[in-house]
Formats: structure tokens, sequence, C-alpha cells
């Protein structure tokens, strides 16, 4: 007797418990809580009350909002989750966080996707220099409160405008209730250089730093730490802004598994071009800064542009970032897809 | 590279665990804040590098120089500890001596949280190394190399030390090089 069973492992979910679905889904929106002027958070728990997916601190989840689908920091240890917290800046740009605070209220259901980790801490850090500007808390935040909940030691650098810090009070309140988590705090552009100076200075052997905020801020703290002497390997950063890439020069990618040459021009990306090829390649940020639209490839002159691989990854040449990395003037590359 | 090239599989060479170290003493990094020194043994070539390394080190960034008869004595021991404890992130730990202390001075600053980028060292021989012994299970100071047989000094088997360097432990890995010819679990063992 022969049996034959087509299954469609394109929806197969190889994780069954709930409590491991990282897939597209809806959450209900629990709550709505303005923090400051242009901050919003939103606390989103199931909809038929599964358990939700825990996560590494500094992970995001990707919210599908009106038009747009963003990435937004989860505030919280990530520790077996009861909700999911994010704290959404109003950009005034007419963008997925505009219509969030615009249209959604207690009760709405939003869809999401993820938890996804890209700002993971390093599990043998021996303590963490954590260093939040602006809305760059809400990551920051995650990890003060997964080092707290686990018994670990840091030492939080905000640095905000007056009347503006999201979550001041929560990062306050953990600096209180943890003796080994400590709060500095910095209201200009000077007091914050000062501040990181005199910090980097003085952490222990072990130590690993994790910076969001701001793309000047971030230079400077990069600048900071490597005067410091600290090795890049412990100098963690995630960007939510990009800088402006230029058009790039023309390539031809090959598509592995047909064959098919796509000649790809300035101002056009890899991915475009993919895309446009009927290639499907997962996307989000276009900009080089979340990691989804990684692929393999193979090619001895790749221009990398994002700011997600590593040196070691880069140096390696078998995958790059498509949305903003290419083949140098005139190369090939082969794209194993 | 054009997909009509024929593929050819590149095998990567066999990495066999084992410490690879510089020919000569290397460079003092320019990029650190702070140094830490540390020379075991009391033979010219450690002072020697040792020295060197100073005199460089001190010239960019507080320097401790940590002299030490022997790893295994507590009381230096006690004092490579207290540097490493009072160490920033932003130090580089260069070690100078025999393999075996080298080695242990390694480990000891791995355990303290120090990572590669941060550790630069330089044997003066290559003599004896820490070995693990896989039955008594404790590191132990011995005159071989790997591939050669021993008698533990801890449980007095002959071990073969094999060409592995686990860096968790901070030794090469040993085990009874005549297993293989002992009798079944209903034997009696010699
Ligand atoms: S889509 Fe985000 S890095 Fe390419």
């Amino acid at each position: 007797m022969t049996l034959s069973v087509e299954v469609d492992i394109s929806s197969h979910r190889f994780h069954a418990h709930d409590a491991y679905r990282t897939g597209v889904r809806t959450l209900r929106v629990r709550e709505v809580r303005p923090l400051t002027p242009e901050v919003t958070h939103f606390r989103l728990v199931p909809v038929d009350g599964t358990p939700l997916t825990p996560y590494q601190p500094g992970s995001h989840l990707i919210v599908t909002a009106g038009e747009h689908r963003n990435a937004y920091s989860l505030v919280d240890d990530g520790i077996n989750p009861a909700s999911y917290g994010i704290s959404v800046l109003r950009r005034g740009q007419g963008g997925g966080s505009d219509w969030l605070h615009d249209r959604v209220i207690a009760g709405d259901l939003l869809e999401v996707e993820g938890p996804r980790a890209m700002f993971a801490p390093v599990l043998d850090q021996r303590h963490a220099l954590l260093v939040a500007g602006g809305i760059g808390v809400t990551p920051v935040l995650s990890h003060a409160r997964a080092i707290a909940r686990l018994g670990g030691s840091a030492e939080v650098l905000y640095s905000y405008r007056p009347g503006h810090a999201a979550h001041l009070g929560d990062l306050r309140a953990l600096a209180d209730a943890h003796g080994s988590i400590t709060l500095r705090e910095a209201t200009t552009v000077e007091e914050t250089v000062a501040l990181l100076t005199e910090r980097f200075a003085d952490q222990p052997l072990g130590s690993h730093a994790y910076a969001c905020g701001p793309l000047a801020m971030l230079e400077t703290y990069q600048q900071v730490a490597a005067a410091a002497g600290w090795p890049r390997a412990r100098v963690h950063l995630e960007r939510f802004t990009a800088p402006e890439q230029d058009p790039g020069s023309p390539f031809t990618a090959v598509v592995a598994s047909t064959g098919r040459r796509l000649f790809v021009e300035p101002g056009i990306s890899l991915l475009t071009a993919l895309l446009e090829a009927g290639v499907p390649v997962p996307n989000l940020c276009r900009q080089g800064v979340c990691g989804e639209c990684r692929i393999p490839v193979r090619g001895d002159a790749i221009e990398h542009r994002d700011l997600v691989l590593s040196d070691d990854e880069r140096a390696a040449g078998d995958t790059l970032l498509c949305c903003v990395s290419r083949g140098a003037e005139g190369t090939e590359i082969e794209v194993l897809l | 590279m054009t997909l009509t090239e024929p593929v050819t599989e590149v095998v990567p060479p066999p990495a066999p665990s084992l410490p690879d170290w510089p020919a000569d003493p290397p460079a003092v990094d320019p990029s650190a804040t702070s140094y830490v020194v540390v020379a075991v043994g009391a033979d010219a070539g450690t002072r020697e590098v040792a020295g060197a390394w100073v005199a460089d080190a001190e010239g960019r960034a507080p320097t401790t120089l940590v002299v030490l008869d022997a790893v295994a004595d507590p009381r230096d021991r006690a004092e490579l500890t207290e540097a490493l404890e009072r160490a920033r992130t932003g130090v580089r730990v260069m070690a100078v001596g025999g393999q075996h202390d080298v080695l242990a001075v390694l480990t000891a600053a791995r355990d303290a949280g120090a990572i590669d980028a941060e550790l630069a060292a330089y044997c003066t021989h290559t003599d004896d190394l820490p070995m693990y012994c896989a039955h008594c299970r404790a590191t132990h100071r011995v005159e071989a190399r790997p591939g050669e047989e021993v008698t533990c000094p801890g449980c007095a088997r002959v071990l073969e030390i094999h060409a592995h360097f686990t860096r968790a432990l901070g030794s090469f890995l040993a085990s009874d090089a005549h297993a293989a010819g002992l009798p079944g679990p209903t034997g009696a063992r010699p």
C-alpha cells in the first residue's frame, strides 16, 4: 500500500506551542498611554489568551501601521511576557508612527510579526554600559530590565531633552530597586560627551557597551569607546535611522537557481532588481538597518553599505544586505537564491 | 567569478586546536588605555621581553608589571587576580614566560572577562604545558609535548597528551594511553 500525503510546509509550525509564534498574527491593544508630548506607549496582548513568545532583550516587533510596516523595540525584559510594550515617537512625517498615534485606541487589533533579536546582549558579559539617546531608550530599558531580573550589573547613561524623556521614571525606579543598576543622566550634548568619556574610562574588565540613539550620538559613542581602548567586539549599537546612500555603481547579479542575469543600474537597489525579476526576498527597512534582506551571495567585489554585518561577516563575503549593498562597478555577483 | 567556471569544493584544512604562538614578542597595542604586563619565571628571556613591553607601554598609558615566580603559588596567584580585578575595560594584558605559565595567565585573564583582542602573549619555551587528565579530572604541569606519553602526576596512569587545547580549562586534554588494550568492564583492571 502506498500512502501519499501532501503537506504544505509553508504554513507548518515547527514549534507547535503558541509560545514560539513569531509569524504574522493579530494582537489586541490593551492600553495606549502618552509618556511625553511626542511618545506614546502601546501595550499589546494576545487576542485569545495564548502565551506570547519570549524575546532577547533589545528585540523588536514589526507592526503593521496603516500602509507601513515598522520595527519597534520591545521595552520589557522579554522573560515570559504577558504583554508586549512598545513606545512610539511621533515623527510628524505621516509615516507609520503617526498613524499609530492618530488611529489606534485601546481595544483595537494590530497585525504584528516577530519578535526579532538584532541587538541582543553578549551572553557572557560581566557588566554592561547601556547608553540611550532620546527614543533610543526603548531597547536600553529592555536590556536594563533583563539584567536587573537576572541579577547582573549595569550602568545606564540616558541623554534626553528635559520634559521629553520617555521611560525616565522607569529607569529611575529600576536603579532605586536594584543596587547593581546605576543611572546617570545628561541633558545637553556637552554633558553627554563628558559623561560618556568619564564612564567609558571606568568599567570593569569584561564589560560590553550597548547604545541606541540618534546618529550623531552613536558616532560620538563609538569615538569615545575607541579612545577609551575598548575593542570593537565590546561596542554594540542599534540605529533607528540610516545615513543617506549615494546611488552606487552599475553591476550584474546572476540568480543561481535560474541563471538569469540582472543588470542593476545606479540608483536601483539589488533588492528592487530581485523583486522586479520575481525573486522573493523578505525586506523591511530598506535602509540597511534591520537585517531582514540578508541573502547568500558569491562574489569578490561586494560594496557593503549596511549597518548590520560585523567586520568578520563582511570579510567572509558570502552574504550581503541587498537593500543597500551592491557589487563594485562593472562586476558580477552571484546571488544564491 | 562567472557561472561557467567549475565549482571546486574547498575542504578546509584540519584545524587542531593548538595554541599558535608568535615567533617574536608581539608589539604593544597602542589603542589601550592601560596595560598589565605579567612575567612568570626568572629567566633572562622573560625578563628581557617584559622589560621591553613595560618600557614601551609606560610611555603610552598607565602600566602595571606583575612578576610571579609560579602561577600555582597561592600568593602569586592572588597578586595576579588582584591586578586583573583592578583592571578596567580598555586594558591589554600581556603575558610572557614558559608555555605552561603563559597559558595559565591567559586562562586567568579570560576567567576575569578578557577577550582575545585584549590579550597578547609570548612563550620563551614550549617545553612544558598544562595537561588536563580526563581520569583524575585535574590540570597538572608536565614537561612534555602533545602526542607524547607521560605519567599523570595526579593518578599515576600513563596518559597520552592529545593535540587538543581547550580554552575553557586552559589545558591540553590527556587520556589513558593504553585504554584501548584494557580488559572490558567485566575484567579486572590492572
Ligand atoms: S531591508 Fe532592512 S537591512 Fe535590508
